[in-house]
């Protein structure tokens, strides 16, 4: 439920007057646009976002040994050796490895009478099975990277008298403290775009 | 109040209150979502933490330990017994053998490594040691050999190759290494320098 839809209903009914919902007065002011989503699985009560593109599928540059641990080789010298000594302590995991995915979304607003308004964009991730916040190996779900999402500022890459095309994309912190298995993570990120 | 009055104010009202309507914010009155599937990979690893350099001081107490003596001891070998023709006799001293071999002694380097490793599910990491350059010499005379090596994993016993399954990148395996000393020709206290020992980590 749009909590646009939801207010003016709630005060149309305390006060039992001319309200009506405000999708209807948008509708009617907008004459009716359509929405379409082409590469998303929303959108389809947008309003005052007329076309919201999502790329299918984002394949973020794999992550290597110096990125993730800092080192750049396979062995890691320790120095001399005294009794006690943690021969690994000198290395520790680096829990925010960053990808950006610029652009993913795209999406034309018409503008309103008090535009510029406000975009705000949520983003949300789910791991292969379904867990919130992770990247989960293709093989075993147990074996995870948290994910830390950043949505880059939308900016307008296109503009007439009427309508914008705005731009956005998304930042990865990428933690592979419970990384267990090399190869393949994955999840399925979703981008909610409001205009207020 | 005239009934036009009362329109007029009604209307007034009505007014009012729209106008409060409009000044109500509403949440975002527009939105829209789409989704996208997001993969990342992350490549076989194998980090091998080690120590270039190791200096260990042998006690005297622990060497003297392993052989079941203490310094300065005496060892009585009973009674000397000779024949004698003359003023020489021999008493063809035997010492009795140390308790602990001085051949083998093994000095125990404990969490001498470390291995960060992901591998793939049925994959084992293997960890292996050789002796590189088993002779230490002493520049005060004498020589002293390594005449084993081997690594320990989880205090599963000394060998010169072990298996273990991988970790993952946070807390590393780690494990021992274990030098057989001979001191068969070791006639010198002091430093005795030059060995070297490899560690090789396969992730199999």
């Amino acid at each position: 439920m749009r909590p646009c839809a939801k207010r003016p209903l709630i005060l149309a009914a305390v006060l039992g007057l001319f309200a009506f919902p405000a999708e209807a007065q948008i509708s009617e002011r907008l004459g009716g646009l359509p929405t379409v989503a082409p590469g998303g699985e929303g959108g389809a009560d947008a309003l005052a976002v007329t076309q919201f593109t999502i790329v299918g599928s984002v394949a973020l540059a794999p992550l290597t040994v110096e990125e993730v641990l800092g080192i750049p080789s396979s062995a890691v010298d320790a120095g001399a050796w005294l009794a006690g000594a943690d021969p690994a302590a000198s290395v520790t995991v680096n829990t925010a490895v960053l990808r950006t995915a610029e652009p993913i979304w795209d999406a034309w607003f018409t503008a309103q009478a008090d535009n510029p308004r406000n975009i705000d964009v949520q983003l949300s991730l789910t791991g292969l099975d379904g867990s919130p916040g992770v990247l989960t190996h293709v093989s075993d779900p147990s074996s995870r990277m948290l994910a830390t999402l950043i949505a880059t500022t939308p900016v307008v890459v296109e503009r007439d008298r009427r309508d914008r095309l705005m731009q956005g994309g998304v930042q990865f912190l990428l933690d592979c403290s419970d990384a267990l298995l090399p190869g393949q993570y994955g999840g399925q990120l979703l981008v909610t775009v409001n205009q207020f | 109040m005239s009934k036009k009055l009362h329109r007029q104010l009604l209307a007034a009202a009505a007014a009012g209150i729209a106008f409060a309507f409009a000044l109500i914010p509403s949440a975002a009155y527009a939105q829209t979502s789409g989704a996208t599937d997001v993969t990342i990979s992350l490549p076989d690893m194998v980090i091998l933490h080690y120590f270039s350099a190791v200096n260990v001081t042998v006690d005297a107490d622990s060497l003297e330990g392993h052989l079941a003596y203490t310094d300065g001891d005496t060892v009585d070998e009973t009674t000397g017994t000779g024949t004698t023709t003359s003023l020489t006799t021999d008493l063809a001293i035997t010492p009795t053998a140390a308790t602990g071999d001085p051949s083998e002694v093994n000095l125990v380097l404990q969490n001498a490594w470390a291995v960060r490793a992901l591998g793939g599910a049925d994959s084992s990491i293997e960890i292996s040691i050789a002796n590189t350059t088993s002779t230490l010499t002493n520049t005060n005379g004498g020589s002293l050999s390594v005449s084993a090596a081997g690594v320990q994993v989880d205090g599963g016993g000394f060998d010169t190759t072990k298996t273990f399954v991988p970790t993952g990148l946070v807390t590393p395996k780690k494990g021992d290494v274990q030098l057989t000393l001979d001191l068969t020709n070791s006639t010198r206290s002091g430093d005795y320098v030059g060995g070297v020992y490899t560690i090789t980590v396969t992730n199999l």
